[in-house]
């Protein structure tokens, strides 16, 4: 062996991480815990140990001969608050899933898709669909079916389009990436208050739903079609993780490492496009999830997909979970929008990163 | 003995200009190769195509005796590793992660891969930059890394044919003494029966190098032959239009070429 400049020890650059075993399951009894405790907690309270003792109680007697407080209580947990917690949890779960497969789809790290305009493109699906649906079918084709396909297809023709604009040989611009946000987003702003001047009172109210994130119309539909999807996404997305660490190197270094890149885009694109569309058809616009949990998961256990998609499910259904709780407590009995929390956690936080980038970029000399 | 690569008659129009034009190249196994040729003469789109990352016009790339197209990429990508020219990683790995990303192609299971990544590392002297976050090293420190990443990729033998390393500019931000452990390894997978195909700039890197060279002028092939034969004044003057002076290294013979 050659003899070479003797070992420097490592710099200030050297990277520490946390086990991502140990990661995953401290951010997965920390959101059974906030399950638990978020089912309790709100404008009628419920002993959050009593919870799984009621929920046996309801369940042996089929709901017939409980006492008058049990009743209430089960009343409450399963058509109020349980719905509302599984749809946050799943929401956030998948937008965090999607936010970390488009950043590494995208080979960027800011690639949030309520940053470059896919939530955007689907809540105009949405608000389109609701419209068209109104207008044609009366009530009955404003429903969540026509609603969910809208934001699947807003979502899906946004990503294909910034990812045409954004993404060359050399990785993905920045700032095209949020130019296109901005563009799309304007194009959502104006569909939107196109749709008040054809849409009745009915429409425009749901469609204001749209325009910032609120799981107030949890039911066990909604629950459904959202576990349906993320279930989906947690069984497909990780089968892809080594592709997406291949492809952080480059799409032409990802092929040289055997991956089929073509096929893996278009894959990775309609299941992001998926899931943020259906997000956005049940929850409407939870900005910044798919970008914050992403980034804090990447701090902690490092870049590798194939423990950041499990820590990051985990940890957006947490955030969610954590943050839907604040919005429909803090002002109680009033509730507020849980797109606020998380725009109001997640602008300061993008601003930061930007900060962080820029000093990256001065560092480099670039 | 059949050849690792075989390139017939390969011709490549990019925007309606023709930068390849009939092109013939072959290398064995434990072969070193060096294409040469100025600024724009077709190197980098030559590597592409042989490597099939681009489709050629015409003609036509073999590699362990089978059409480069027919190869499943991920059986190719256990034989075939490419150094691209410069890389962009903006997420925070450490540079023995990169390391392992090389094994992706691979099912040896991580303590083989691990041990993989350590004798690579070491062979391109980075071992102890491997907890590191790659965004952060100087460029030849990068340059080191992703050199020792694509020798992890082909680090054993796998059945299924000889391996093929292909380098694109490997040595444009390394020391001198980083130069020279670049031309040592260069040696040692040939010696392992590695087929090495490079792109240079550097005519006496490539004179110590290389077996043979492959000197491209405007797409075309013009001469190729061992450093000795390839590397005459006449010819450079014609190719690079300067003035050379040629003189031979003391001890491996190898040409130097000089300008003026």
């Amino acid at each position: 062996m050659p003899t070479m400049p003797a070992s420097r020890p490592g710099g200030e650059s050297t990277i520490n991480r946390f086990s991502a075993r140990r990661t995953q399951a401290v951010i997965g009894f920390l959101l059974v815990v906030a399950l638990v405790l978020a089912l309790g907690i709100g404008t009628y309270a419920i002993d959050p140990l009593s919870i799984l003792a009621n929920l046996l109680d309801i369940a042996a007697s089929a709901g017939a001969g409980l006492d008058d407080r049990i009743a209430v209580d089960a009343q409450v947990l399963l058509s109020i608050r349980l719905p509302r917690l599984l749809l946050a949890a799943m929401s956030g779960a998948s937008l965090a899933l999607c936010g970390a497969v488009m950043q590494g789809l995208f080979r960027n790290p800011l690639a949030d898709p309520s940053l470059i305009g896919v939530t955007s493109g689907a809540s105009a699906g949405a608000s389109c669909a609701i419209v068209a649906g109104g207008i044609w079918a009366g009530q009955a084709g404003a429903g969540l079916p026509s609603v969910a396909v809208g934001a699947f297809v807003g979502g899906l023709l946004t990503t294909l389009l910034v990812y045409r604009l954004a993404t060359t040989t050399s990785g993905t611009s920045v700032a095209t990436m949020l130019l296109a946000g901005i563009a799309i987003g304007a194009l959502a702003g104006a569909l939107n208050s196109l749709s008040g001047f054809v849409g009745d009172n009915d429409m425009l109210r749901r469609i204001s739903l749209w325009q910032m994130g609120n799981l107030t119309g949890a039911d066990w539909r909604r629950v459904a079609l959202m576990s349906t999807i993320t279930l989906l996404l947690v069984v497909l997305l990780p089968r892809d993780s080594q592709a997406l660490n291949a492809m952080l190197l480059g799409e032409s270094e990802a092929r040289y490492l055997g991956i089929e890149v073509q096929w893996l885009k278009r894959r990775l694109i309609l299941l992001t496009a998926l899931g943020v569309g259906i997000t956005v058809a049940v929850a409407g616009a939870l900005a910044f999830v798919g970008l914050m949990v992403p980034h804090l998961i990447r701090l902690l256990i490092g870049p590798d997909h194939r423990q950041l998609l499990p820590a990051s499910a985990l940890a957006g259904a947490l955030l969610l979970v954590i943050a839907d709780t604040f919005a429909r407590t803090i002002i109680a009995p009033a509730e507020m929008p849980t797109g606020i929390v998380t725009a109001l956690l997640g602008a300061p936080f993008f601003v930061w990163l930007l900060y962080q980038q820029r000093r990256q970029l001065a560092a480099a000399g670039g | 003995m059949a050849d690792l690569l075989w390139v017939r008659g390969l011709s490549l129009t990019l925007g309606g200009v023709e930068c390849l034009d009939g092109i013939d190249l072959r290398l064995k196994a434990g072969e070193v190769l060096a294409v040469l040729g100025p600024n724009g003469a077709g190197k980098t789109s030559l590597l592409r195509c042989a490597t099939g990352l681009w489709s050629p016009a015409r003609g036509r790339v073999e590699f362990n005796g089978r059409s480069l197209d027919q190869w499943p990429l991920r059986d190719r990508a256990r034989l075939l590793a490419v150094l691209p020219q410069s890389p962009v990683l903006d997420f925070p790995f450490t540079v023995e992660e990169v390391l392992l990303l090389g094994r992706i192609p691979h099912a040896t299971g991580r303590g083989r891969d691990l041990a993989i990544a350590e004798a690579a590392m070491d062979q391109t002297d980075v071992a102890h930059l491997r907890r590191r976050d790659y965004r952060h090293l100087s460029g030849g420190e990068k340059q080191r890394v992703q050199l020792a990443r694509v020798l992890a990729q082909i680090w054993e033998p796998v059945d299924g044919g000889d391996r093929l390393l292909v380098l694109d500019e490997p040595s444009t931000s390394l020391d001198l003494a980083h130069q020279q452990l670049l031309v040592q390894t260069v040696h040692l997978l040939a010696d392992r029966g590695i087929g090495v195909l490079l792109v240079v700039h550097d005519l006496n890197l490539a004179a110590r190098c290389a077996d043979r060279i492959l000197l491209l002028r405007a797409g075309r092939v013009a001469a190729t032959g061992r450093p000795v034969e390839v590397l005459q004044s006449e010819t450079l003057r014609s190719v690079f239009d300067v003035d050379v002076t040629l003189v031979e290294h003391r001890d491996s013979r190898a040409p130097l070429v000089l300008p003026g």
